[in-house]
Order: structure tokens, then sequence, then C-alpha cells
């Protein structure tokens, strides 16, 4: 593409390179923005620097917070028996939009992956067996990893290392999403929920 | 299923044809480079997705070319299927039906088509890579779950190279964790192994009837499953390879180094074995290799042989076509530089038979 302005190609180069957005969609914004008045854009960027600054990682969980510790972890309405383990700070949200969870987190900020140089010294599993060790309240680990290799791996792996511990260690069921067909449904899953197959409950939902 | 109706548009050495076949023998006959073989590539290409020459879609246009197109109309038991693969030089699109699939691999196993080519005895000399290719292939196709099992096993091989490669480079050894990848791949490979040496003892004996259809001599073929993951101490051996595998940051022993040897009377053939026991080897394999798969996919594969009759003596030739004739019940298509010989021999038939004499990329009447 070729700018009349360097200004405005500067800052299309800097908005295409975030995730999801190429040079069109780039573009579009930033002659939105140069449309609008001009305090529209200092909010947003004033919003996005504060963010950046002073948003950091909940010394207890990980996952992000404002403060030194998040507002999970701070809330006494939470039960600080079960502990739940996720990736990041986004599946902490998907768990949260459930309603169904009132324990508390420890986000991982990754899963085990030696190929792309992931060992578990860059996960925060050290962390994760510490707060264990202290905490002698913790009753149940909830393994809430993705149900890929890597996920499968990691949570193979912590499993391992808290042997030691008498605690109950689950992990999220898988199978058939609801409103799914069983017949699209690819033979791995069917199989894995026939085997893992429960009692029937009309009381559930 | 069969074939029907075919469709070409600057495939190869066609600017255009249209062809209809018999749903049973199919003829092809020509000088060297008409383009018989493309004929059957442009089959293959409708019923596997891609050539079996492996060439790239960039050269399956026909030189200058703007796009190439095959179209075929398929006969199966529920019905008439059309498939088409078009390519335009940056993208391809492959419509059965004029649906996509989301997966192109969705396809496989639902329009089966096997090829003996005079290539096929290059599995007998090549690296253990290309059998065990051939065979989880073919097994992949019968056993969902063994395909699986192999991606599975795959991916936490790469993955254990790289922890080995982080620790030749210097980094601690987690054993915990070399011990998750282990214990994972101990039970693939069990697993993987198992139905090896399982499926194969299921497609031996069709080997052995072919083999002894065709050769007039006593001789006993074989496929012998060559693997450690089944011996005894195979754990033990695994764990105590550690140090060697951290040095060479890769791991040395499991169902990647299986070999399947391919014997006569107890001889392996690559070094015992005439051209001509080696070509009758591979018929035969690739026959059961037929079979096998009308049995699972419950459906009966197109069948070519591309001029397959040269080093095969006569009267393999004639047991070969006499099987043609009277057992084989699927469509096949067989090519012939000499169209005499063959023609001879299909011509005293019950079947429905066609024979297409091709000239430069196009049909002489």
């Amino acid at each position: 593409m070729n700018f009349p302005s360097r200004l405005v190609e500067e800052a299309v180069a800097e908005v295409s390179k975030l995730p999801g957005i190429g040079k069109k969609t780039a573009l579009r914004l930033v002659l939105h923005l140069l449309k609008q008045e001009s305090y529209v854009t200092e909010l947003l960027s004033g919003a996005l620097l504060k963010a950046r600054l002073n948003v950091r990682s909940c010394a207890d969980c990980h996952c992000l917070s404002d403060e030194e510790k998040c507002t999970i972890c701070i809330n006494p309405r939470r039960d600080s028996q079960t502990l739940c383990v996720v990736e990041d700070t986004r599946d902490i949200l998907a768990i949260e939009n459930t309603g169904q969870y009132f324990g508390k987190y420890h986000v991982l900020g990754g899963v085990i992956s030696p190929m792309e140089r992931i060992g578990p010294d860059k996960l925060k599993i050290d962390s994760l067996l510490e707060k264990i060790e202290k905490n002698k309240d913790i009753r149940e680990v909830i393994l809430a990893l993705s149900p890929t290799l890597e996920g499968d791996t990691t949570a193979f792996y912590i499993t391992k290392k808290l042997r030691a511990y008498p605690l109950k260690i689950s992990t999220i069921a898988r199978g058939i999403p609801f409103g799914g067909e069983l017949e699209y449904m690819d033979e791995i899953t069917l199989g894995r929920s026939i085997t893992t197959r429960t009692l029937f409950d009309p009381k559930e939902d | 299923m069969y074939l029907e109706k075919l469709s070409l548009l600057y495939f190869k050495n066609y600017s255009s044809l249209d062809i209809r076949f018999s749903p049973d023998i199919n003829l092809l006959t020509g000088l060297n480079g008409s383009g018989k073989t493309n004929l059957l590539d442009a089959i293959f290409c409708l019923c596997l997705t891609k050539s079996f020459l492996n060439t790239p879609e960039t050269q399956l246009m026909t030189l200058q070319a703007p796009y190439f197109s095959i179209h075929g109309n398929f006969m199966g038991e529920r019905g008439e299927h059309i498939i088409q693969y078009n390519y335009d030089g940056r993208k391809k699109s492959f419509l059965v039906d004029k649906q996509s699939y989301t997966r192109l691999s969705e396809h496989i196993g639902k329009f089966p088509a096997i090829v003996l080519t005079p290539y096929d005895t290059d599995m007998i000399r090549d690296g253990s890579e290309d059998r065990r290719k051939f065979f989880d292939t073919l097994f992949s196709q019968a056993d969902a779950v063994y395909l699986h099992q192999l991606m599975r096993y795959q991916h936490f091989l790469k993955q254990r190279n790289g922890l080995l490669k982080a620790v030749s480079e210097g980094a601690r050894l987690d054993y915990v964790l070399l011990e998750t990848y282990d214990a994972t791949l101990l039970e693939l490979n069990t697993a993987i192994s198992y139905t090896r040496s399982k499926l194969l003892q299921q497609l031996l004996p069709d080997v052995f009837s072919f083999y002894s259809l065709l050769s007039p001599e006593e001789e006993q073929p074989s496929i012998l499953y060559l693997t450690e993951v089944l011996s005894a101490d195979f754990a033990q051996a695994f764990e105590q390879n550690l140090k060697k595998d951290i040095l060479l940051q890769r791991t040395g022993m499991g169902i990647h180094k299986d070999d399947f040897s391919f014997l006569l009377n107890d001889k392996p053939i690559k070094q015992y074995g005439s051209q001509g026991q080696q070509k009758t080897f591979m018929i035969a394999l690739k026959l059961a290799q037929y079979t096998f798969l009308k049995k699972i996919l419950q459906r009966r594969p197109i069948l070519m042989m591309d001029d397959i009759f040269d080093k095969l003596d006569d009267v393999r030739i004639e047991k070969l076509i006499e099987w043609v004739k009277r057992d084989l019940d699927g469509q096949i298509f067989i090519t012939d530089a000499r169209p005499e010989r063959s023609t001879a021999i299909v011509g005293h038939s019950s079947k429905d038979f066609r024979i297409f004499n091709i000239h430069h990329g196009s049909l002489l009447p």
C-alpha cells in the first residue's frame, strides 16, 4: 500500500501487528480514529497505556490483576479448598462465566512442549507445588487444561508431581457437547464418552 | 463402485477429453508417451485427492495452461456421485456432489483405488520408511484408532526428542517429564506394534494365495514383521538407551524403527529374488491390499494396472488376466503399450470390456 502520509503508514504498521488484524483492517481502524475527535484516540491510547503499565500478575494465582493480589484470590467467600489449574487468564474468564465454580485458580501460563522449548521450568508449576505444600487446607486440584496432547502431558506431569500429597486430583469431563449430534461426533470423542460414561441422573442441569 | 465417465481439461498432455468407461474391463493402449498413465493418474486423483506419482499440482497442468480440471461420474451402490477436482495455479478445489470437505483426508476411503505400477518393486529395495508407510496407510483405513495412535506417537516422539535436545544443550533433565513421555510412548509402542502384527497376519493369507495363483513354482512368500517393541525386555532396553538418546538427540528405539521384511522361501527377496519374483511378490501384495480394503470398506476399489506386464513371463501374464476375467468383480483399468498382447487375452471374456486407443492425448476411434 502506498500512503500519502508517513504518520498514517506508521500507525497502520503498528496496529497491524496485533493478532487477527491485517493491513486492511488496520487501515480502517486508523482512518476511523482520524475521523473522530482527537479525545477519542486519547482515551483509547490512555486506557491501553494505563493497562500496560499497571496490570501485573497476581502474586497468588498469576492471573492478570490490578493489585498485588487479584479479586478472586482476596475474595473471602471463594472456597479455598479447591484449586482449579488453567493455562491462562482467558480460561478463568470462561470458567467464571459458567457460574458453576466457586473455588480458586492457578494460572500456569502455558503447557509443556519441549519442541517449542517450553519446559516445566518456564511455567508456574513450582509455584503450584509450593502453594500446595504451604496451604494444607487445599483438598482438591482440578486440572482444567485443553484436551490437546500438550494439555494431557501437562496434566499427567502435574499429577505425578502431586502424588505425594493427600489430594483429590480431578480433570474436567470431556465428551459430547450440548446440542451435539452423535452421528457427527468423531470416533475418538465418542469412544471416550462411551468408556467413561456416567450414571444417568435426571436431576442434573 | 465404478467410474462411468471422465472429463479432462488441460490435465497433463490432455487438453480436452471426454470418455465413457466399461464397468468391468478397460484396456488403454497406445505408444509410449501417448498419455495412458496420465489417464490412470487422473482417475487416482479423483479417488485419493492426489497424484499416485506424487506430481505436484503445478505440474499436473498442461504446460502454459491457466488451470486443469478433472471431472468424474462414479456409479455407486447408492446412486451417482460426481467428483470435481479443479486447480487454477493457486487454489485447489475438490468437490464431491458440489460439496467441499473441511479436511481433504475425509475423502480417503470413500472412493478407494489401487494402482499397480512398475515402480512397486522399489518398495522392496528402498528404506524401511517406505514399507512402514505402505502398511500404515493400509492399516489406518482398517482401524481409526490405529491412525489416532500413530499420530499421537509421532507427536510425543517429537516432544521427547525436543526434551533430549534441550538436555544435550545443557538443560537439566527433568526425569518426571521424561517419565511422562516414556510412559505414553511405551503404551503407544505396544498398541501400535500389536495392531501391526495382528493386521499383517490378516493380510498374509491373501498374499500367499495371489502369489501361488501367479507363480507356477512351489514358492512360499511371506512378510516378517521386525520389531523390538514386542520383546519382553523392551521397556528395560528403552530405558537403558537413554544415554545414547541424549547423545544423538533423538529416540533410538520404538515402532518408528520397525521394518517389514519380504521373504520368498524364508530368504529375503531383496537379495535372493529375481526381478520376476520381486514383481510377482509385489503384485500379490497389491492384490492382497485390494482384497483387504474391499473387505474393510465394504466397497469395491477401482483397480489399475499400469504397464505391469514387463518382466513377467507369459504364464504369469495369462494367470493374472485369467484372474481379472474370472474372479475380479470390480472395475479395472489396464494399460499396455502392446495392444495385440492384451487384446488377445482379454478378448475371450464374458465380461464387458472396452479398448481405448490413445494417441497424443486424445482418443482414436
